[in-house]
């Protein structure tokens, strides 16, 4: 018999719900927003074992096994969906498609300054020709 | 009538109350929202090593805060290396600009998480987890962050949105959660009062007062009554006290002699006293805990042969859903092929 609680399972499984409702809050990048609500439904399924475990039934196994179904069948959707926004809109910024808003809401500017960004740092090469300008991306519409 | 979880343990809301209790919980707590608000892109660069290093001071605060309740064994060792790499491994995700790095986390996140469902008992469904997210998910994720791969940085990546109110409300709801699983979940009580005090209300769940049978309740009365004498914390408690002997000036006559609204009267009393006084018990936790009375710790069995047994459960008790997820599998798969083989009218000039 061991000394863990059904409690510490659950723990985590809310710790992992949280930061990836975090995640899906604050990021602007679809695909990190995406990865957020996975991270979201494996905290879900880190709850049903721990409740199948500690109280000997098997019915939480088998809704996670339906989670991994509907998760595998939501990346597939998800991907292509990312596929086409970024073909239409050259970026993965969810702000760029804020014109998707209801007409009478006003537009979301963030509120911290565009300030210039520092460039990458790039691969220290051979001179060959010129370094091609980097396009600069904004999110405001 | 008094509520009934209001008493369960007596509510201060006194700030250095609050302080005192749960001082153990809302440190790290508070530590981890700081880190996770310094570690978040902005436009202007904070060093990482500050959030770094007070989102570590939380994992461990909090790890000590768990060995202090358990002793080490080598599942709790394991259950929190795992719990621990994949609660680093999802703050990393959230906080990377670089989406690559982001989704590397993840499959940490995932094959942490793994291990966890090892400890519980499902290596089934740990395998299929590492094949089809570690494995499929995050490669399919990473493919398309090559093809979608933006020249050079983006604001979308380095600035995040409203991280104040974000980090707010998910630690707000973090300390709801953890609060309620601390305060209330399946502490051991005292169940031959529970169920005593269950059978009373039970009994009191009837349209009229002359169907209560009052003797079997008077009986039901005494047992608790008993209980309570075994142990000296209840009486100590004189909620508890109070509730009992009501009940039982509420029992002592049969009130046939009443009138029909009095009758009622005197039934819904019975009726919630018992209510309180078993929620009471439920919630009343006992300072020496007897054998098997919790059902927070492993007490259960599952089956042996895993797969066998999930399949089993698949094929018989689940089969409806299991061909729903087929169709649905099916239909996301035609839908992926429709959705991103469609050239847009620009790729198409």
């Amino acid at each position: 018999m061991s000394s863990l609680a059904l409690e510490n399972y659950l723990i985590v499984g809310a710790l992992l719900f949280v930061l990836g409702m975090i995640g899906f809050l604050t990021r602007r990048n679809m695909i990190i927003m995406f990865l957020s609500a996975e991270l979201m439904l494996q905290g879900v399924s880190i709850n049903l074992l721990a409740f199948s475990r500690f109280r000997g039934h098997l019915g939480g196994q088998a809704l996670v096994m339906f989670i991994l179904t509907v998760a595998a069948c939501e990346a597939a959707i998800a991907l292509a969906m990312i596929l086409v926004l970024y073909r239409s809109r050259r970026t993965l910024d969810v702000s760029v498609w804020q014109d998707l808003r209801e007409p009478t809401v006003d537009p979301i500017l963030d509120p911290e300054p565009d300030l210039p960004i520092a460039p990458a740092p790039m691969p220290k090469l051979t001179p060959s020709g010129v370094e091609p300008k980097q396009p600069h991306e904004t999110s405001h519409v | 009538m008094t509520s009934l979880f209001a008493q369960a343990r007596p509510v201060s809301l006194s700030v250095d109350a609050i302080l005192r209790d749960h001082w153990a919980v809302l440190v790290p707590v508070l530590l981890g929202a700081a880190a996770l608000l310094l570690l978040l892109p902005r436009a202007r660069r904070i060093s990482p090593v500050a959030g770094g290093l007070l989102g570590g001071a939380a994992l461990a605060l909090a790890g000590l805060w768990w060995i202090n309740r358990v002793g080490p064994l080598p599942e709790i060792v394991l259950f929190y290396v795992f719990a621990g790499l994949a609660v680093l491994g999802a703050t990393l995700m959230i906080v990377q600009s670089n989406p690559v790095y982001a989704a590397l986390s993840f499959a940490l996140v995932i094959l942490a998480s793994c291990g966890l469902f090892l400890l519980l008992a499902a290596p089934l469904l740990m395998a299929a987890t590492i094949i089809i997210y570690a494995g499929a998910i995050v490669v399919t994720f990473l493919f398309v962050i090559m093809l979608a791969q933006q020249a050079g940085v983006s604001n979308a990546d380095l600035l995040s949105r409203e991280p104040f109110l974000a980090v707010l409300a998910g630690f707000v709801l973090l300390i709801a959660l953890v609060g309620v699983y601390d305060r209330t979940f399946d502490k051991p009580f005292n169940r031959d009062a529970y169920d005593a005090a269950q059978k009373l209300h039970a009994l009191s769940r009837t349209p009229k007062l002359e169907d209560v049978d009052f003797p079997a309740a008077l009986k039901l009365a005494d047992a608790i009554d008993e209980q309570f004498g075994k142990q000296e914390e209840f009486s100590k408690n004189k909620v508890l006290q109070n509730f009992l002997v009501n009940l039982r000036t509420e029992l002592s006559d049969s009130g046939l002699e009443l009138d029909e609204s009095q009758k009622q009267r005197k039934l819904e009393k019975i009726h919630d006293h018992a209510n309180s006084l078993s929620g009471l018990l439920r919630l009343h936790p006992l300072l020496v805990p007897e054998e098997g009375t919790s059902a927070n710790q492993v007490n259960a069995v599952l089956p042996r042969e895993n797969v066998r047994a999930i399949g089993k459960m698949m094929f018989t008790e689940y089969l409806l859903a299991f061909e729903l997820a087929g169709v649905l599998l099916l239909v996301a798969t035609i839908g992926a092929i429709v959705i991103a083989g469609r050239r847009s009218t620009e790729d198409l000039k």
